[in-house]
């Protein structure tokens, strides 16, 4: 793979797909937009293969890529939104500045995607780190200390990010129009 | 609307319990080397794309033409160097600064 080699990339590609894809996804909440950000994220890959050193697991770095890229998607796409917002006052944009309608992720078991909609709403306004936190735990079901290992950090450090997500995530559902 | 009970919350956060992976669409790594190629060959049509804009392009024009007038000023309200002032004392020992006149000799010249 560090020599250019096609033929491991191509397996690279086919064995992790999944799991850069559901975390991206557990992020953007679109499916087209984790779809772009996903070959996004295996295209720097590719060209940044020979910078991974091995000191990590190779999964602990893909999902490193996979996490900042999406951060960084998500940013962009907010200062987009700003940009049209400040067209829309002077009456210059065609952008629509509604929210994206509600996420259905498709793994969810079907009796519980009501209460999943809901949550993912919720967890789109937690503060950076514990959504990062509660976004890898949950959806990908790592450990804690895998958490840690991604988001190099302490143990304790993700286990208080967990508590207080939980506890904000509480305090957002306890509203009757959390759910839009 | 009513506040939601503790356990309709747990339920919630409860909600992604034992989710499946999401899958990307097939052939994700023929799309990536197709996008790779994309951005590979795209490089010098982007850069001429980007000088082609007409803000851009006029924007060179612009600076190009001040860069020239500035050249020609600058030019013209220096103090002549040092070799140009060896080219006049040769002119004129030469007597080169003499304007010459080629009118056709009469036969009274001495």
């Amino acid at each position: 793979m560090k020599d250019g080699d096609d033929a491991a990339f191509r397996e690279l590609v086919e064995a992790r797909q999944g799991m850069v894809y559901n975390t991206v996804l557990g992020f953007l909440q679109n499916a087209e937009d984790a779809e772009d950000v996903t070959q996004e994220v295996f295209l720097k890959v590719f060209e940044s293969i020979g910078n991974f050193k091995g000191e990590s697991a190779l999964s602990t770095w893909l999902y490193r890529i996979a996490v900042t890229s999406s951060l960084e998607f998500l940013r962009k796409k907010r200062r987009k939104k700003r940009f049209a917002f400040v067209l829309s006052l002077f009456g210059d944009s065609n952008e629509p500045l509604a929210d994206l309608p509600d996420f259905e992720h498709p793994g969810v078991r079907l009796d519980r995607r009501e209460n999943a909609r809901i949550l993912f709403k919720a967890v789109a306004g937690l503060p950076e780190n514990q959504r990062i936190a509660f976004t890898l735990h949950k959806m990908e079901g790592l450990s804690y200390q895998e958490v840690a290992d991604v988001m190099d950090t302490s143990l304790s450090a993700v286990e208080s990010l967990l508590h207080r997500a939980r506890l904000n995530l509480r305090k957002t559902l306890e509203n009757p129009f959390s759910d839009g | 609307m009513e506040r939601r009970t503790p356990e309709r919350i747990d339920a919630i956060l409860e909600s992604l319990d034992g989710m499946e992976r999401a899958m990307p669409a097939p052939f994700l790594h023929t799309r990536i080397m197709a996008r790779m190629q994309r951005e590979q060959s795209g490089g010098w049509s982007k850069a001429m794309y980007f000088l082609a804009r007409p803000a851009v392009a006029l924007s060179m024009s612009m600076l190009l033409i001040l860069l020239n007038a500035y050249v020609i000023y600058s030019g013209s309200e220096a103090p002549p160097s040092a070799s140009d002032e060896y080219g006049m004392a040769m002119a004129q020992d030469y007597g080169a600064h003499l304007t010459a006149t080629y009118e056709p000799l009469s036969d009274d010249t001495p």
